[in-house]
């Protein structure tokens, strides 16, 4: 599919970039100081609400862990502006939607998470939500 | 030609002249965007590039694209007494949220560039630049009519713009400042007594280059620079964000204090 393919091109290019850089270049609102950029995690779960705010969406989900025990889950998405030219309404996710997410998780081990454009990903009921903003040229520095 | 302080934002007839003309280019903004209200991946007709004319909508990417250039210059011993205090959390490996702009303080200048991944609109009359900024929903004048700054004035969170072309650049000068707000989100305190001078380079249609100069002998032993590399939108509308205390104290809570939870407590 045309989405997927350009995120995958994107996303490598955005990996390399950011190895490039190093996060020490960039000052975010608030940084990600806080997340293991090193490494993602991918979990399936189950949406308990889309907070459309900012600084930040905040996507709420449900997901079992290891033990086969539910764990509530809190992950970083960009800006309402940011996910609306990236395709995003405020009713893209619902609570009850199954979700397959790919994000960074924090270094202490807060079940919260950061999701990236580049080497982000979410999908649900077999659609990819994109968080790249039509229109947006750089495949660098993201 | 000379103005006296007194007159510093203009005349009733300058300022409603200058008003309609915004209003005007205001209007046909919207009336071009109206056209091209079409899905964003519509292929758009490419603007034309015209010198002097930076009007539109510029996007600088993540954090909106503010960076140091090269290093920092060395602090002052004043400039390092301030930056350690703004920075405490750093020593407990803590995310930095004593940032003003976190409490929807003012950010300032060069600040303002570098919350979220917001973009900047720039409007044009003969006689002012305005600046909108979309992160706060606020906006600043450049004054392009040769007026100098007022003195003894209250120092200011935006402070006094002037500008002028230098060849197809756009120069401004900018003094005038409180000593309220950071320079970025790392910490970078300045005094009153900082100068900014800002270069906007439109190197083609699509493309706008910004070099910030950061001179403020009272902080810092040398100037030193910040960037940002813009990216027109012509497809994007200008959208409406506010800094919203709760919004920012709910993130606090639910996010930063989470994240940090395992960390010691600033000192």
């Amino acid at each position: 599919m045309h989405i997927t393919t350009k995120t995958t091109v994107l996303a490598c290019c955005a990996v390399a970039a950011l190895i490039a850089i190093g996060p020490g270049a960039m000052f975010a609102h608030h940084g990600s100081a806080a997340y293991d950029m090193s490494k993602s995690l991918t979990l399936d779960g189950t949406v308990t609400s889309l907070d459309w705010n900012n600084p930040h969406c905040l996507l709420h989900f449900d997901a079992k862990d290891d033990k086969g025990e539910l764990q509530h889950w809190t992950i970083e998405l960009y800006n309402p502006l940011w996910m609306t030219r990236a395709g995003w309404t405020r009713t893209s996710l619902k609570a009850g939607d199954p979700i397959n997410i790919t994000f960074h998780g924090t270094k202490s081990g807060a079940p919260n998470g950061y999701i990236r454009d580049g080497d982000g990903k979410l999908t649900s009921k077999g659609k990819e939500l994109a968080f790249h903003q039509a229109g947006d040229e750089r495949t660098t520095e993201r | 030609m000379p103005r006296k302080n007194a007159h510093a934002f203009g005349s009733f007839r300058e300022r409603t002249i200058g008003l309609t003309a915004l209003l005007i280019a205001l209007a046909s903004a919207v009336s071009m965007r109206a056209q091209a209200s079409a899905p964003a991946q519509t292929a758009t007709t490419e603007p034309a590039l015209r010198p002097r004319d930076l009007t539109g909508l510029w996007f600088g990417g993540v954090g909106g694209g503010l960076r140091v250039k090269g290093t920092v210059a060395p602090l002052t011993p004043e400039g390092q007494t301030r930056f350690n205090a703004n920075t405490a959390e750093l020593k407990s490996d803590r995310t930095i949220s004593a940032d003003p702009t976190f409490r929807c303080e003012p950010p300032g200048l060069p600040h303002i560039y570098g919350i979220g991944g917001y973009s900047i609109e720039f409007m044009q009359t003969p006689a002012r630049i305005v600046i909108f900024y979309e992160s706060i929903h606020t906006f600043r004048t450049i004054w392009m009519d040769g007026r100098k700054p007022p003195q003894d004035a209250d120092p200011m969170w935006m402070g006094f713009s002037v500008g002028h072309w230098d060849g197809n650049d756009l120069v401004v000068d900018t003094t005038g400042f409180n000593d309220k707000t950071w320079l970025n989100g790392a910490g970078y305190p300045h005094s009153e007594a900082l100068h900014i001078i800002e270069r906007f380079h439109r190197a083609d249609v699509k493309h706008m280059q910004l070099d910030i100069t950061i001179d403020d002998p009272k902080s810092y032993t040398q100037p030193w620079h910040m960037g940002i590399n813009f990216t027109l939108q012509p497809t994007w509308e200008f959208g409406e964000s506010f800094c919203i205390p709760t919004n920012q104290e709910n993130f606090k809570s639910e996010i930063i204090e989470q994240n940090d939870k395992d960390k010691p407590a600033p000192k």
